[in-house]
This record gives C-alpha cells, sequence and structure tokens, in this order.
C-alpha cells in the first residue's frame, strides 16, 4: 500500500512496529530509490520491473536472506514511498509509474528519514541491524535542489550510517550523479538494461551480509568485474 | 499528589481494511475518546471502541452512532455525580440500551433495517478510584495497573472463527461487565482486526511484547491528545508487518496516565 501521507518529519512521534520483536533476527534495510520519471517509460521501467520480481524471487528463496533483509521503495517523481519496509516473502514488487519529473533531491531526503525511523523502531524493538543500504537508480539529472541531499548522503557515509550506491542507466548527468555519491563510491554506469543482473549481484551481496555479524565489514563482488559483471566505471 | 490526579494521555486510530478497500466499502470501525472531569474535579477517561459487522451494509454508520451515544451516557452519569466505583450493572445497561436506541432511530428515519447497522461495543470509563468496562462482541479491553497487561474479558466468539456477537436488545442482558476498584494507569482497546496480535490465543494473556514500546512512546508525549499521536499510530497500523496479518478494519486505543 503505497504511503499518501505528506512528508513525515523524523522528530514527529512514531510508535515501535509491535511485530519486530517476533523476529529478533538482525536485520539490514535495504532502500531502493527508483527513477520513475517520463524519461524511464518503455524498455527501461518494463527492465527494471522484471529486475524487482528477480530481486524477490531470490531474497524470497533465501531462508536467511527472507529473515534479515528488509526492502522499501522510494520512486520520483513524484518523491513516494510505494512500498515501506517489508520482508522479502511479504515483498510484491509494486508497478512503478514512469511520469513526471526527478526530484531526486527530495527523494534522498525521504529515503534517509524512512531509515532513520526504521532504525528507531529496530531500536526500539531492541532487534539489531546491518549497516542499511541505499540504492539509488536513475537515468536522468535531478530537477530539483539536490546539494543538501548530496551533502546529507557524504555526512552519512563518512559517519558509516549506511552505504550509498548509485547507478547511472543510460542518459543519467554522471556529472551531478558524481557530486551527489559519496567520494569512497563513484557511481556506475549499468551495462544497457541489465537490471535483472545488477538486482542478482544486490541479492547475492545481500545474503553475504545477512549471514555476517553485524560489526563485520563483508567483501563485495566488484559490479564491473567478471562474466556476473553488470556495470562499468564511470 | 497520587497517579489519580495525573492527567491521561492518549492516541487512538481506526484504519480501513485491505479487504474493504477492495469491496470498495469504508472503515466499518470507530472510536471515541475524550477526558472529563467528575464532581471533584478528577480526571474521567472515557473510551469507547466499535466494530461494524462485515456483514452489515451501513455499520460504519452505527459504530459511529453507538461511539457517540455512549460517551454521551457515561458524560451525563459522571456530571451527574454518578461514582464509578458504585456504578451498577443497570447504569451500564442503560447506555447500552441508549446507544441501541440511537441506532433504531437512525434505521427508522434512514427506512433501513437496523440490522444493516450492527456493530460489537468496548466501553471503558476510567476514573480517579475505579475504572468500568462493558464489552459485546470481540476485540478486547487490556488494562495494566502495575502487574502487567491482562484482558479484562476475553473476546465473545461465536462457533466460527468470523462469528461475534453485535449490540441489539437482546444482547445487552449478555455484555461483559465489571468494575476495577483500583486506579488504571494504563489502558489499551483494539477490534479483532489486531486481535492477533494483541492477544495471545494459547494462554490467553496479553503479551507485554506488545505494548511496551507502544506505551514508552504514548508515555514520552506531554499528557492530553495530540493529533499528531493519531497519526503515527493510523501510520503504524498501516505498516505492511501488521497489514499481512489481516485483511480487516484496525483499531487501536492507547491511554495511559503513567508518568514518563
Amino acid at each position: 500500500m503505497p504511503d499518501q501521507e505528506p512528508f513525515r518529519a523524523v522528530n514527529q512521534p512514531a510508535f515501535p512496529d509491535p511485530t519486530l520483536v517476533e523476529n529478533p533476527s538482525e536485520r539490514c534495510p535495504v532502500v531502493l530509490l527508483l527513477d520513475t520519471s517520463g524519461s524511464m517509460k518503455g524498455a527501461p521501467i518494463a527492465e527494471l520491473q522484471q529486475g524487482l520480481a528477480a530481486l524477490k524471487y531470490s531474497l524470497a528463496s533465501d531462508t536467511i536472506a527472507m529473515q534479515r533483509v528488509e526492502l522499501a521503495i522510494v520512486t520520483f517523481g513524484p518523491v513516494q514511498v510505494l512500498q515501506d519496509f517489508t520482508s522479502p516473502t511479504t515483498f510484491d514488487p509494486p508497478q512503478l509509474p514512469a511520469r513526471s519529473d526527478t526530484p531526486m533531491g527530495a527523494a534522498i531526503t525521504r529515503a534517509l528519514e524512512l531509515l532513520a525511523v526504521r532504525k528507531e523502531q529496530y531500536r526500539a524493538a531492541g532487534v539489531g541491524y546491518y549497516r542499511p543500504w541505499i540504492f539509488l537508480i536513475t537515468d536522468g539529472a535531478p530537477t530539483d535542489d539536490w546539494q543538501e541531499a548530496a551533502r546529507l548522503v557524504h555526512a552519512g557515509e563518512t559517519a558509516k550510517k549506511f552505504m550509498f550506491f548509485a547507478v547511472a542507466v543510460e542518459g543519467a548527468d554522471l556529472a551531478v550523479l558524481t557530486r551527489i555519491a559519496p567520494p569512497q563510491r563513484p557511481p556506475v554506469k549499468l551495462k544497457g538494461l541489465a537490471f535483472t543482473t545488477m538486482f542478482q549481484w544486490l541479492s547475492s551481496s545481500l545474503k553475504s551480509v545477512s549471514r555476517s555479524r553485524t560489526d563485520q565489514v563483508v567483501p563485495i563482488e566488484n559490479p564491473t568485474e567478471g562474466p556476473r559483471g553488470w556495470a562499468s566505471t564511470t | 499528589m497520587g497517579i489519580d490526579h495525573v492527567s491521561w494521555r492518549y492516541a487512538g486510530a481506526s484504519r480501513i481494511g485491505t479487504a474493504h478497500v477492495a469491496l470498495a466499502t469504508p472503515c466499518q470501525d470507530a472510536h471515541a475518546v475524550a477526558t472529563i472531569s467528575d464532581a471533584r474535579g478528577g480526571p474521567v477517561l472515557i473510551a469507547v471502541v466499535a466494530d461494524g459487522a462485515g456483514s452489515a451494509a451501513r455499520s460504519e454508520i452505527g459504530a459511529g452512532l453507538v461511539c457517540a451515544s455512549v460517551q454521551a451516557g457515561i458524560h451525563r452519569f459522571v456530571e451527574a455525580g454518578g461514582d464509578l466505583a458504585s456504578c451498577a450493572r443497570a447504569e451500564a445497561a442503560a447506555w447500552l440500551t441508549a446507544a441501541h436506541g440511537a441506532v433504531l432511530g437512525y434505521a427508522s428515519s434512514h427506512d433501513v433495517d437496523a440490522r444493516e447497522l450492527a456493530s460489537t461495543c468496548l466501553i471503558v470509563a476510567a476514573g480517579p478510584t475505579a475504572a468500568v468496562c462493558v464489552q459485546i462482541g470481540d476485540g478486547a479491553i487490556v488494562v495494566d495497573d502495575g502487574d502487567g497487561f491482562a484482558p479484562v474479558f476475553w473476546p465473545q466468539r461465536g462457533e466460527y472463527a468470523n462469528t461475534t456477537s453485535f449490540l441489539d436488545a437482546a444482547t445487552i442482558a449478555d455484555a461483559e461487565f465489571s468494575i476495577i476498584a483500583r486506579p488504571l494507569s494504563r489502558l489499551a482497546m483494539f477490534s479483532d482486526g489486531i486481535q492477533m496480535l494483541a492477544l495471545h490465543y494459547a494462554t490467553r494473556t496479553a503479551p507485554a511484547t506488545f505494548y511496551a514500546g507502544l506505551f514508552a512512546t504514548l508515555e514520552a508525549q506531554g499528557p492530553g491528545h495530540s493529533p499528531s499521536l493519531d497519526e503515527a499510530l493510523g501510520h503504524l497500523l498501516d505498516r505492511p508487518s501488521i497489514l499481512q496479518r489481516t485483511d480487516d478494519d484496525r483499531t487501536l486505543v492507547l491511554a495511559s496516565r503513567r508518568p514518563a
């Protein structure tokens, strides 16, 4: 059910999720920040949609990952929480719209807030968590003010509050994306429309993370190398 | 200054179930919460939850009428100097009869069958020294007066999982009725939509894990009622983890006068 509420600030009260305590597994929250602007219409959005289905299938069939990974989707534009954090088993890949402009800055800010609320709920329930992942996928350039969002991304990445991945689809403004992505993890370019391969990589990375200790640094397979590579460096 | 003079803080939300969204029926749960002062200036919390019957076409109207009428009835009782500690069962029956009368009145003036307006009814009137609890149908009232959370009554169920009793002339006599002769400090009320989360069926208990975090959040707020907390509670009731357990409407009311 899409979140139709207006922008909800983190400092507003939020009740903890009482269902969290039923599964005390550590959680790995993942926010997919998906560009659904008009330029994604056609093949890109269809491939992205198929990739999401592959991601669900792969994570939900893994007994550890299905208990630990939580997926959320924020689309832009307009900025919308299409899916709040949920387990892969109950994640039903939503229909992605392709319309409107590209308010990437506001979408990033919304994703960071969603993450902050979820972390607060983990803490309230006494549930441990892994460093969250934010996965931005875009084929365009921000049509809003992105400087503040970039500052939050860099600060959060440096403070190890999350890991921010930026994936550029053909047509993306790489110059701006490079300034939004943290310097320690520059954006990568998606090969063609290899969304399914990309999400398979994301799934296998998350499976490794979900089998690690929460304080452990898990080596992640380089997405730009090998036969399973789905990206090239910019 | 004892606990009886600390003001209540409370929040409540009723949210539509996915089954009702699919059928394009409205949310058939209703709730009403208010605080008033008794003759001696002590705070009295009045909370009513009504779950309109899914099989009844206009039950959202009935549920709303029941909440408003019962709340008004208790208000009059307290205003007239009525003491909750010695409230007779017949008094509570009068609140229910008046609520049913409101439903019958609506039915006749709108030319609908009163059964199309059927709903359950959960009532708590919590004063400085005692609380009156009344229940017809499913859902539950859960209280904590320092010894942990416990349901006041177990949900009234019919033979089958989807049947329960509703407020009408015949069920008023069978209503659950109890006076808790202590100052209540915490209370939760909910419709059957979240019963499976808020109650443990095998042991007929209320799992503290469900309530602890909710009350911690409520008690971190200032006294009184804040709409943003209602909104936060509604947001919680719409979380995927809760929606995956039920397709029914969900109502949750939380109230506490335990200082943070």
